[in-house]
């Protein structure tokens, strides 16, 4: 089974499951599948945005003035977010662009890992204006050890799909010459039903990656903006939550076609036997939130935020997530603890229009082409 | 102009011309919501009698009975459940 830039076998894309079936010939979208793919993109698309339209400026003085405690909150949640997205601005393509067999949702990978491509730029916009150097901060992303736990979490599933992935697309799996040694360095029996479940459990890792993970984050970067501080990094916050929207969206469409038997027969029965698996991925992904609300919150906590309110956060997150892909909700929380996060994550309040007076440049072409009359119902000539 | 609406198991009149997620608001129910745009899923609620049309397509992944309040209206009595 070798990856092809251009299958020549004359499929029916519309027959083609999601994912192992033959490589995607045309990059054509006159007929999907599953149209929502295209929608996404469409979406994605709209949202561009680029990080040097948000000036940043006054959060150095912002930053500069805070206690110690809150800087480490500050950093580390930037460190954080940093991570996850060197993560998410290359694993996506990949890992799923060698076994993708529809062209938008093809189309859609793309889109979606080029968008994180823009966040991570966008965090060394924000730590560019922070420090003179900004490397210390980067430099720590890799050896501390804080990050490290629950960096190795989500790269594994990953890493594990794409070595198994690369063993089958080089060797095939029909053969019985060359052994196939996992990750762990141990021979493993290699079938395509054993890969399609890491990619299961995968998407499902992705998925509380963005879902849960990410939301986490946010919350600690709009708490600040809560107090009209660090308001740059907020805006610019507030446009990769508005991605993020899409991207969880779009791994709990894959999670609920698979369920839903509405895609490959045999990942409808994966579904069922990962249940239990994908389970824990969510609420291992919960608890080590919870850890590192902790270590964020370890000199002191912040007006607005602490420990106790963060995990409670996790918690009701959590339940919304899983329940989106068919689980029921582990806790018992049932409120959003921290309302007002809800003004930061409505896009249509999402201003990056070249008006804005914070805007330091902007895209040229960009028009509204939707006129409502009622609007120019009040002028007069 | 207006319908009733029963949300967790409570009476209420609707404004037809507003979607769902705003009638609720107008109440004070406190829906939950984030996009207001029919993709991020957040306003997903039940909907156990009656019936829905969207401004604009829903972008979530819906499973039976799912609607999303804030792309959603109705013209006629229906009943929801938001927890
Ligand atoms: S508020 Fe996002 S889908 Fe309704
Ligand atoms: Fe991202
Ligand atoms: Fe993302």
């Amino acid at each position: 089974m070798a990856y092809s830039t251009f299958s020549k076998i004359p499929n029916d894309a519309m027959k083609e499951p999601m994912f192992f079936g033959n490589s995607v010939n045309v990059a054509r979208y006159d007929q999907q599948k599953f149209e929502i793919f295209e929608k996404l993109i469409e979406k994605q698309l709209s949202f561009f945005w680029r990080p040097e339209e948000i000036d940043v400026s006054q959060d150095r003085i912002d930053f500069m003035n805070l206690p110690s405690h809150e800087q480490h909150i500050f950093i580390s949640n930037l460190k954080y977010q940093t991570l996850l997205d060197s993560i998410q601005g290359r694993s996506p393509n990949i890992a799923f662009l060698p076994i993708v067999s529809l062209p938008e949702l093809e189309t859609w990978i793309e889109t979606w890992s080029f968008s994180e491509t823009i966040h991570s730029r966008s965090y060394t916009h924000i730590l560019r204006n922070l420090f003179t150097d900004p490397s210390e901060v980067f430099e720590d992303i890799v050896t501390n050890e804080e990050i490290q736990k629950r960096a190795s979490d989500i790269a594994h599933y990953y890493d594990v799909l794409i070595h198994a992935v690369q063993f089958m697309q080089l060797h095939g799996l029909e053969q019985s010459n060359v052994k196939y040694i996992n990750l762990k360095g141990e021979e493993e029996p290699l079938s395509l039903r054993s890969i399609k479940k890491k990619l299961y459990l995968c998407i499902c890792s992705v998925n509380a990656l963005e879902s849960i993970r990410f939301y986490v984050s946010f919350a600690c970067s709009f708490a600040f903006a809560e107090r009209d501080l660090l308001e740059g990094n907020a805006k610019i916050i507030k446009l990769i939550a508005r991605d993020e929207a899409l991207h969880l969206n779009s791994t709990q469409q894959i999670l609920n076609i698979w369920a839903d038997g509405k895609d490959d027969p045999e990942m409808a029965e994966i579904a069922i036997e990962c249940f239990a698996q994908g389970r824990d991925i969510f609420l291992k992904a919960a608890s080590q939130e919870k850890e590192w609300a902790a270590y964020l919150f370890k000199d002191g906590s912040m007006i607005g935020l602490n420990e106790q309110i963060l995990c409670q956060y996790v918690e009701y997150i959590s339940n919304q997530r899983m329940k989106a892909i068919g689980y029921e909700a582990p806790f018992d929380i049932k409120n959003n603890p921290i309302p007002w996060i809800t003004h930061w994550l409505v896009s249509d309040n999402v201003q990056v229009a070249p008006q804005e007076t914070e805007i330091s440049s902007y895209l040229v072409g960009q028009i509204d082409s939707k006129v409502d009359s009622e609007k120019l119902s009040h002028f007069e000539l | 102009m207006s319908f009733t609406c029963t949300v967790d198991a409570h009476n209420y009149v609707f404004d037809k011309h507003k979607s769902l997620l705003e009638n609720l608001e107008v109440h004070a129910l406190n829906p939950e919501y984030q996009c207001r745009d029919g993709y991020c899923g957040a306003c997903r609620c039940l909907l156990l009698k009656g019936q829905v049309s969207y401004t604009q397509p829903p972008l979530v992944y819906l499973h039976k009975n799912e609607i999303l309040t804030c792309c959603s209206r109705a013209t006629h009595p229906i009943e929801i459940q938001t927890k």
